[in-house]
């Protein structure tokens, strides 16, 4: 991945296909946290470079549905209990408590959270639409991420929501929190090493009858599904005791934690070229 | 932290000047939020010159919370909702509270 750099097409960031399926679903789990989810859950298959060749002319989705499905995105019913706070912690951070004073919080979250929570899924959904709409040159190993100037800011804030998700699920809570995730995944052999301890653990315990639901490689989702435990809330649990577990865990929070910090370095370089713009 | 008492104590007098019932719109700091970006939004939001969005940014970094604006009710509702918007954790306060 490249950061993003000013050219005369406008803000242009690089990156490869792997890496924009990556961000695909996570900004399509962040989207469906927040109750709207894409019709068709992306895979490597749908959107990859066979299938962007084949259309490379960009549509809307008002021209029709695509053969393909991908631009079936539908809205979830508004949120059933707009006056209660989120259950989901990471939801929460994004419609925070507008104060310390529990009438004043809950009137302010009636009158703004529907609101708040259009405008959160309208970026991502816009970010969702350019992720899948890159064109792809055969032969190409990068695709351009083209972003114009007065969609800079919408895409700025949207990263910052995806960020907030990645973090709650990461329990980044302070800024030394922060520091270890980066301390924990400088070595980048990290996620090959955990990708293959995992690998073996698991052909062990199939190897020796034990049945296991654990899925191979590491999972990027950040949905509230049960089969995604990342943090410290499953401590205690009994399976924690099953190595394949406790390694999926570790493994998947390696993958979280790196697609953090890529979306992380994302932002600032965003940033970088929109304060500039502001100097000028 | 460096200069923590002295951007503390901007902060005591900047509320001590308003009036009892004021309202407020405090940014407080969080883990994730880039102090670059949150300097844009200061500057591009509130129209702040460059050198308050950055004393207003370290504040909220290096103090844990700074006031951005103060008026009324409503405006400050409008600020809180556009500070969720862009993703920082902002609350409104009235008389310092």
């Amino acid at each position: 991945m490249h950061g993003f750099e000013r050219t005369s097409a406008g803000y242009v960031a690089r990156l490869d296909p792997f890496e924009r399926d990556v961000l695909v679903q996570v900004v399509a789990d962040v989207a469906e946290l927040l109750g709207d989810r894409p019709g068709a859950r992306p895979s490597g298959s749908r959107y990859g470079p066979h299938a962007a060749a084949e259309d490379d002319a960009p549509t809307s989705p008002s021209d029709g549905p695509r053969p393909d499905g991908a631009d079936a995105w539908t809205s979830l019913d508004p949120h059933p209990d707009a006056l209660e706070p989120p259950d989901d912690t990471g939801v929460h951070r994004l419609f925070p408590d507008a104060s310390k004073d529990p009438g004043l919080a809950a009137e302010f979250r009636r009158l703004t959270e529907d609101e708040l929570r259009r405008t959160k899924r309208d970026r991502l959904h816009a970010l969702w639409e350019s992720l899948i709409r890159l064109p792809f040159e055969p032969g190409a190993t990068e695709l351009e991420l083209v972003v114009r100037p007065e969609q800079a800011s919408d895409l700025a804030a949207t990263l910052t929501d995806i960020r907030l998700i990645l973090a709650d699920r990461l329990d980044l809570e302070t800024d030394e929190d922060v520091t270890l995730l980066y301390d924990e995944l400088a070595d980048a052999d990290t996620l090959a090493a955990l990708d293959d301890e995992l690998d073996q653990t698991l052909a062990a315990s199939v190897g020796n009858g034990a049945g296991t639901s654990v899925g191979n490689g590491a999972g990027t989702s950040v949905g509230n599904g049960a089969d995604t435990p990342v943090g410290d809330d499953e401590l205690g649990d009994p399976a924690e005791s099953d190595p394949a577990i406790e390694l999926e865990v570790r493994a998947v929070r390696a993958s979280l934690g790196t697609v953090y910090i890529a979306l992380t370095w994302m932002q600032e370089s965003l940033v970088e070229v929109m304060t500039a713009e502001l100097g000028d | 932290m460096q200069g923590q008492t002295e951007l503390e104590h901007d902060v005591s007098a900047a509320e001590e000047t308003l009036p009892d019932d004021a309202w407020a719109t405090v940014v407080w700091n969080d883990p994730v939020n880039l102090m670059s970006y949150v300097s844009y939004v200061f500057q591009t939001y509130f129209g702040y010159p460059h050198e308050r969005a950055e004393d207003l940014m370290l504040q909220v970094h290096q103090g844990g919370s700074a006031v951005v604006s103060t008026g009324n009710r409503e405006t400050m509702e409008v600020h809180v909702q556009a500070m969720h918007s862009y993703g920082l954790w902002a609350t409104l306060t009235q008389g310092g509270k």
